[in-house]
C-alpha cells in the first residue's frame, strides 16, 4: 500500500465526500459486524467488560479500537497493512497468544486493505491480469500454511520466533528501503518518481491541484497468455513470467497464512526486487492478492482444517472485526496525508521497532529472557 | 487558527500516534497483566 500518496490528491470537498460515502460506511458495517458476530458467537458484548472466551483475555473495546487505528496508520504510511504490525502486539502486550490469533488476525487483513482497494481502483491502480496469478498461487498456498501452524507451531515460543523472523525481515526491508544503496539500484522507480514530481511542479505552475499522474492514467494488458503477462503504465513497460508469479503467490501464501497475516510485507519486497516496478505499480497486484490470501488461510482454518484433521480454531469474529474498522480508517487517513510526512524518518522508527521486537522473539527463542514477550 | 496548526501537526502526527501507542501499551501491561 505503499504507493498511496502518488494518488491523485483529490479536492478539498472532495475528500470529505469520499470519507462520508466511500470509508465511514465500511468502517461503521465492520464495526456493526463486530458487535453481531459478539452477540453471536459468545451471546454478549465482548470488550465491554466481558473477557474474549476464545482469546483468553480482557480488553477495553477502546483499545482494540485505537490498535486498530494507529497500527492502520502508521503501517500504511511505511507501506505496509495491519497485520503485520497487530498480529506481535496482541501476542506479546494483549497476551492473545494461541492458535485462534492467526485466523483472528486474518480477519484483520481481509477487511483492513478494502478502503485502499476502492481508492486504487479509482485511481486506476488497477490491473486483475497482474493480481490474478499471484492470487492463484495463494489458493494453494494459504491451504498448507494453516496445517503447519496447528500441527508444528501450536506452542506460542516457536511461533513468536517465526513472527520475528518475519519482523527482523520486515524491520531491515524498511531502514534498507531508505538508503542511498537501495535507491541507486530502483531505476525504474527512480525515474518514475522524476516523472511524478516533474508533472507534479508543471501543474502547480499552471495553477491546477500539483497531482503527478494524468487523471486518465491506468495499468493497461499489452499482452497475456499461460506463459506470460505483459502489462504497461504511461510509457512504462514491464513482462512478467506467469509461472514465476504462481510460484511466489503460493510460498508467500503458506508463510503468511502460517503466521495469520496478509502477506505484503514479503510481496511487495519480492515484486520490487524481481520485477523492478514501481510501488504505483505494484500495488494493484498485492492488494487483491492480500485479500485473497487472507480469505483462503480463514478458510483453510475453518474447514479444510477440521475436515482433515479434527482440529477446529475459529477466529475471535468480534476482536478482529473491533480492529479492522478504524484500520480501514487510519489507513485511508495514511492515504490522504502521506505526501505530508517524512517518509524516511517514519520508515526509520518503523523499521528499528519492527526489527528490535523480531529479534527478541528469535532471541527468546534460543534463550528464554527474563521478560514476558 | 486552525489550519495552520493542523498543518504543522500532520509531519509530526504519526510520530505522536506511536508515541501514544507506546503510553498505552505500558498502561495496559501495568493494570491488566
Amino acid at each position: 500500500m505503499a504507493s498511496v500518496g502518488l494518488a491523485d490528491p483529490p479536492a478539498r470537498d472532495s475528500v470529505w465526500s469520499e470519507l462520508a460515502t466511500q470509508q465511514l460506511p465500511i468502517v461503521v458495517t465492520v464495526f456493526a459486524a463486530g458487535v453481531a458476530a459478539s452477540y453471536l458467537q459468545h451471546g454478549t458484548l465482548v470488550g465491554a467488560g466481558s473477557p474474549f472466551p476464545l482469546a483468553g483475555i480482557s480488553v477495553p473495546l477502546w483499545h482494540l479500537l485505537w490498535l486498530g487505528f494507529w497500527t492502520g496508520y502508521t503501517m500504511a504510511l511505511v507501506g505496509e497493512a495491519t497485520g503485520i504490525f497487530s498480529l506481535p502486539y496482541v501476542m506479546s502486550i494483549l497476551r492473545f497468544d494461541n492458535i485462534h490469533v492467526s485466523p483472528t488476525n486474518l480477519v484483520i487483513t481481509v477487511i483492513n486493505p478494502l478502503g485502499a482497494l476502492l481508492g486504487f481502483r479509482k485511481a486506476g491502480q488497477w490491473n486483475l491480469d497482474f493480481a490474478l496469478w499471484p492470487c492463484l498461487g495463494s489458493l494453494l498456498g494459504s491451504q498448507v500454511g494453516p496445517f503447519i501452524r496447528v500441527r508444528y507451531l501450536s506452542d506460542p515460543v516457536p511461533f513468536k520466533a517465526l513472527v520475528g523472523l518475519a519482523l527482523f525481515w520486515l524491520g531491515v526491508y524498511l531502514v534498507w528501503s531508505i538508503t542511498p544503496w537501495y535507491l541507486r539500484g530502483r531505476d525504474a522507480q527512480r525515474l518514475f518518481a522524476e516523472r511524478f514530481r516533474a508533472r507534479a511542479r508543471e501543474q502547480a505552475a499552471a495553477g491546477k491541484l500539483p497531482s503527478g499522474l494524468p487523471r486518465d492514467a491506468a495499468i493497461r494488458t499489452l499482452e497475456r497468455s499461460w506463459r506470460r503477462v505483459r502489462i504497461a503504465f504511461l510509457d512504462q513497460e514491464w513482462t512478467l513470467s506467469v509461472p514465476k508469479l504462481l510460484a511466489l503467490g503460493a510460498a508467500v501464501g503458506v508463510i503468511a497464512s502460517t503466521l495469520g497475516v496478509g502477506g505484503g510485507f514479503l510481496m511487495t519486497p519480492l515484486l520490487v526486487t524481481a520485477f523492478k516496478m514501481p510501488m504505483y505499480v505494484i500495488v494493484a497486484a498485492t492488494i487483491p492478492f492480500v485479500m485473497v490470501q487472507s480469505i483462503v488461510g480463514l478458510f483453510s482454518y475453518m474447514v479444510v482444517v477440521p475436515a482433515l484433521t479434527g482440529r477446529y480454531d475459529p477466529p475471535e469474529w468480534a476482536f478482529g472485526f473491533f480492529v479492522a474498522a478504524p484500520a480501514v480508517f487510519g489507513a485511508w487517513l495514511a492515504a490522504k496525508t502521506q505526501r505530508f510526512v517524512p517518509e524516511s524518518y517514519l520508515k526509520l522508527v518503523a523499521g528499528v521497532i519492527t526489527g528490535v521486537g523480531g529479534l527478541l522473539y528469535i532471541v527468546n527463542w534460543f534463550v528464554p529472557l527474563p521478560f514476558k514477550i | 487558527m486552525l489550519k495552520p496548526t493542523l498543518i504543522k501537526l500532520v509531519p509530526v502526527l504519526p510520530f505522536i500516534v506511536l508515541a501514544l501507542a507506546a503510553v498505552v501499551a505500558a498502561v495496559h501491561v501495568r493494570y491488566y497483566w
